[in-house]
């Protein structure tokens, strides 16, 4: 490691930071906003249809995202009729969001499924349109306790972001790579890299392991109560 | 509509005039094959006070299941207060009532759940005063006003900003009654 490169090619590299987190926040964004459109098609009543949905996001969930990035951006705008061509940084944020978006859409399905069937009779009960109940009700129930799992595809996201720069996303990791290419030094630009990731994801790894910490604490409460009433039981 | 194992029915003289506010004539419920309702006939008076009795899985909550519109009856007929529950009338035929009528007749019907089924991301005062005023769109004061009654009343005054979770299975059930009146 020659500490004059690294000291050379760190603001260069770090130059691409903002792209490199904006891409993950806009395709994160579109993952969380997409997924409830999966989680809708999963109640579709008409069963072939909720199959047909379940097939495509089947099919999207088991090809490489590097796969998709490159369909987006080459292969889309010769798609006739709907075709166009979208920019890199479009490209991505689409390819990466479509692509979590299949994960964000079970981990929603999971959540409502986790709230008891009596909390829909107690609101059909007290007459809720379908609409309060899944406001004031479900969603409030069903998406807290799943915010660790998003958070972790959060980090998962953030760590596939890198692809983008196969299709000339000019973040951190193409900056890199062009001052290797340039200098002939390959060492210090990508640990360079490394060290940016390393530190953005390992405060953001502790900060959701604490938080599915406080999210079980939450829902044990009644669990708490009933171990104390046994240990009094068994002293008596 | 309260679920209890004592048996006791108001007998009383005024009963026999009043229509019925809830009549079911000929009620028949299965669950796949089993037929658990076979024919239930039923009429209950303003003011009355009836209490279901009968062993574990006779059809006791079924019954009432089918009056807070969470079951489907498989044949036959509910009245509420003059109204089909689950028809309505149209060039004299009953068809399928849709979900707009269900919410219209079931307003007024009251249930404490046999598990309570309490909100559990809500406190107590927020479990009562929230179909007040989002269904009921009753003004948040005056709904809280009444549900802080309600609650005192049953003796959970003290609870207010507690959460399900931190109740007892009694205080549960007067919580659960105190939302659904
Ligand atoms: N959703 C359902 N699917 C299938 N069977 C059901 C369903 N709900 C109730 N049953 C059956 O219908 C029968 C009547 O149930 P119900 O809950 O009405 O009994 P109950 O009289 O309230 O009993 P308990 O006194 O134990 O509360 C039972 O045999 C039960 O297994
Ligand atoms: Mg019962």
């Amino acid at each position: 490691m020659k500490w004059d490169v690294f000291l050379d090619a760190f603001p260069i590299v770090i130059s691409g930071i903002g792209i490199t987190l904006g891409l993950t926040i806009a395709s994160f964004l579109f993952a969380l906003i997409f997924g409830f459109f999966w989680t809708f098609t999963q109640r579709i009543p008409i069963k072939p249809i909720a199959w047909i949905f379940t097939w495509i996001m089947e099919f999207i969930r088991s090809t490489p995202p590097l796969v998709q990035l490159f369909f987006i951006y080459y292969a889309y705008p010769m798609v006739p009729h709907i075709g166009m061509t979208l920019d890199p940084f479009t490209s991505a944020t689409l390819g990466l969001g479509i692509h979590f978006s299949t994960y964000i859409g079970e981990v929603y399905r999971s959540g409502i499924e986790g709230v008891e069937k009596g909390q829909w009779e107690a609101s059909t009960a007290l007459n809720f349109s379908t609409r309060q109940k899944w406001t004031k009700v479900i969603l409030p129930q069903a998406i807290p306790p799943t915010i660790p799992m998003i958070g972790n595809y959060l980090i998962i996201l953030f760590k596939e972001v890198p692809l983008a720069s196969t299709i000339g996303v000019i973040g951190i990791m193409q900056l890199a790579q062009d001052y290797g290419a340039k200098s002939w030094n390959y060492l210090e630009p990508l640990t360079i890299v490394a060290i940016l990731f390393l530190i953005l994801s390992y405060p953001s790894a502790i900060l959701i392991n604490k938080l599915e910490k406080k999210m079980n604490r939450r829902f044990d409460k009644k669990e708490a109560i009933k171990t104390t009433h046994s240990r009094e039981g068994a002293v008596m | 509509m309260i679920e209890s194992t004592k048996t006791h029915k108001d007998a009383h003289n005024s009963f026999e005039e009043a229509e019925p506010i809830v009549t079911y004539k000929n009620v028949h419920k299965s669950f796949g094959e089993v037929e658990v309702l076979k024919g239930i006939d039923l009429e209950i008076k303003p003011a009355e006070k009836v209490a279901l009795i009968g062993p574990s899985g006779s059809g006791k909550t079924t019954i009432i299941r089918m009056l807070m519109t969470l079951e489907r009856p498989t044949s036959g007929h509910i009245i509420v207060d003059g109204n089909y529950l689950w028809h309505v009338e149209k060039n004299g035929k009953l068809i399928p009532a849709n979900e707009r009528h269900l919410r219209e007749v079931r307003g007024d019907i009251g249930m404490v759940f046999q598990h309570f089924n309490l909100f559990p991301h809500m406190t107590i005062l927020e479990n009562c005063m929230t179909a007040p005023i989002h269904v009921q769109k009753e003004n948040k004061a005056s709904a809280k006003q009444r549900s802080i009654e309600m609650l005192e009343k049953v003796g959970l005054g003290d609870k207010l900003e507690a959460y399900p979770s931190q109740l007892s299975g009694g205080q549960k059930q007067r919580v659960a009654m105190a939302r659904a009146s």
